[in-house]
């Protein structure tokens, strides 16, 4: 009788949790019927495919935009397994930006297209990309985490080995996926000894924290260190960031500014969601570890992977590797707003992440094109590029700008938010880390300016060795501005943006700091 | 009844990691490198549901080894396709002889 009863109210549960997640759903159902299109009308049509998976994605963006106006606060679902609050939105929200994004670079990319194997499977990959992250993002249980994270992974597999039939792709695959698949099985374990420790694999509430307080804190800091592993790696921190160069040497730009984007989006709203369990006020748990500070572990991590990232960018002549330790260097930056865990640092972490997401989609945008439209890879062959193609050559140097953290640009907003919050928890808390991490940020921001700056030095103060001949399309240019803008305007007024975002993410960070 | 205590468990199951992690890092062959990986991962399976035994409120434990066991399988699945391309592009599956990619 009783289990009846629990069943029904299961079942309730699951039912009531249905509506908010229908961009989930929607993703889920394009993803089966876009198989069976594929398998249908292979012979007769090939564009129906990536028509089809467009559509589905902008039902997806539509149900997305919709939890704006039915989600005004944290919501939980399916019995606590899935946490929907406003920030998460926004996170979704950016998802669907770089899917659609690169869906549009995708479609006409040569090295997609011509891939034996026929281009179709590549798009039905997105929408499972989408839910996998979606999941991520919503998620603050360790079940969940784990399984969107490896969603994600699989996807992101499949997407870099799409085409190995060239040498370069198939080893920068098999690297991805073996170093994907070690950190995700060092992840699972640190997750068994969490919940052997706390008996519960959910993060919400306190059950979690008070149990883990009265657990040996030798232990306690193994498993969190190896649970850690798993989120740094798909963030591509240092020192799980030597496959990231490789892997965006050898894949196509277009699957690059979608990885690069989105799935790292998605792992700091998970480290996030992990952090913000232990800056519960910690001493009602009574949960005191004199060893092992894992807040001055992180700020180390960061410091280092901001300074390797910058300073093996400065030796780089091929731009994908350059931008790869680029990225790598931005993943340092974006760490620091996790380290301090205000309510302004968290506002500040999801404006830096916007920004990002635009500045590397455009950056992928531009190599993408000048990939396919000349087989240039290293930096040498952008030279003169400004005289033939001055629209793209201006936008190219706004996101550069962004990148180093220039004003009047988004990256400088993104920047000049990030490093005030952690001012502002120095000031409080004195931690000498913080005052080292803030240093070392500044000097990296130099730094990057010396490798930035010699893209456009190539394509303005260099002649020309050849013509650069062929017409950039239309539709490119018009989504390079369309990104730009939305850079320049993080940049030039950031108070409506920033407030935006504060009004969706102080609702998390309030909870916390109760 | 008698039942196995759980300390045997955990050392089987740190047992099988630190092999799985020792061929890893070891051995110059990708396949066995991803033997290994599965090793790892049935290491946390082995936790989950030992500790999972304990728990009984509800089942997280079980729950979640089941959920890794589907996904290690659809990761390895995956991986091994791609080893198979690695194979046909080197004619090897050494790690150490599969570098186009430097600069």
């Amino acid at each position: 009788m009783m289990n009846n009863l629990n069943a029904t109210v299961l079942l309730e549960q699951i039912t009531g949790s249905l509506p908010y997640f229908l961009p989930e759903i929607v993703c889920s159902l394009v993803f089966i019927v876009a198989i069976f299109i594929d398998l249908f009308t292979r012979k007769q049509s090939r564009s129906l495919v990536p028509f089809f998976v467009f559509a589905g994605l902008l039902l997806a963006l539509f149900f997305t935009l919709d939890q704006f106006r039915m989600v005004k606060e944290e919501i939980w679902l399916f019995n606590g397994m899935i946490r929907l609050s406003p920030a998460g939105i926004i996170y979704k929200l950016l998802f669907l930006l770089a899917a659609m994004v690169t869906h549009i670079l995708s479609i006409r990319s040569k090295a997609i297209r011509l891939a034996p194997k026929g281009y179709a499977e590549f798009f039905i990959m997105l929408p499972v990309f989408i839910v996998g992250l979606n999941i991520m993002s919503m998620s603050s249980h360790l079940l969940m985490i784990f399984l969107g994270m490896e969603m994600v992974s699989i996807a992101s597999y499949i997407l870099v080995a799409y085409m190995a039939e060239q040498p370069r792709s198939a080893e920068a695959a098999v690297k991805y996926a073996l170093f994907g698949a070690l950190s995700s099985a060092v992840m699972l374990y640190g997750i068994s000894l969490l919940y052997g420790l706390t008996g519960t694999l959910s993060l919400q509430g306190s059950t979690f924290l008070a149990n883990l307080s009265k657990a040996p804190e030798y232990i306690s800091a193994l498993a969190i260190l190896m649970v850690l592993a798993g989120f740094l790696y798909k963030i591509s921190a240092v020192p799980f960031h030597f496959y990231v160069p490789d892997v965006y040497e050898g894949t196509p730009a277009p699957v690059i500014a979608f990885l690069s984007t989105a799935p790292k989006a998605a792992g700091f709203a998970v480290l996030f969601t992990f952090i913000g369990v232990f800056t519960l006020p910690m001493e009602s748990y009574h949960l005191v570890w004199p060893k092992f500070n894992w807040e001055n572990i992180l700020v180390f991590i960061s410091i280092c992977t901001m300074t390797l990232g910058n300073l093996s960018a400065l030796a780089q002549k091929n731009v994908k590797r350059m931008m790869a330790y680029s990225s790598i260097a931005h993943t340092g930056f974006m760490m620091m707003p996790l380290l301090v865990f205000s309510e302004m640092s968290a506002a500040s972490l999801v404006f830096y992440i916007v920004v990002y997401v635009l500045m590397n989609l455009a950056i992928f945008l531009l190599v993408g094109h000048m990939e396919d439209a000349y087989g240039a890879t290293e930096l040498e062959s952008y030279k003169g590029l400004a005289a033939f193609n001055p629209l793209l050559s201006v936008c190219m140097v706004i996101v550069l700008a962004s990148l180093v953290g220039l004003p009047p640009t988004g990256g400088f907003t993104g920047k000049f938010l990030v490093f005030s919050s952690v001012l502002e928890a120095y000031r409080i808390s004195h931690n000498p880390w913080l005052l080292y991490l803030l240093v070392a940020a500044v000097l990296n921001t130099v730094i990057a300016l010396f490798f930035y700056l010699r893209l456009p030095l190539y394509m303005y103060f260099r002649k020309a060795e050849k013509i650069y001949t062929s017409k950039t399309p239309l539709y490119l240019l018009v989504i390079m501005c369309l990104l730009v803008a939305g850079i320049l305007m993080a940049g030039v007024f950031p108070s409506e943006l920033v407030k935006w975002i504060s009004a969706h993410t102080a609702e998390t960070a309030q909870i916390r700091f109760k | 009844m008698s039942t196995i205590p759980l300390e045997h468990f955990l050392l089987m199951s740190a047992a099988l990691f630190c092999i799985g992690l020792y061929a890893v890092l070891t051995r110059r062959n990708l396949v066995i490198m991803l033997i290994g990986i599965e090793l790892m991962v049935n290491a946390g399976v082995i936790n989950l549901a030992a500790f999972g035994a304990f728990e009984t409120s509800h089942h997280e434990g079980q729950m979640m080894g089941i959920f890794a066991i589907v996904l290690s399988a659809a990761s390895v699945a995956v991986a091994l396709a791609i080893i198979l391309k690695v194979y046909q592009q080197f004619n090897t599956i050494e790690p150490g002889k599969i570098d186009t990619l430097r600069n």
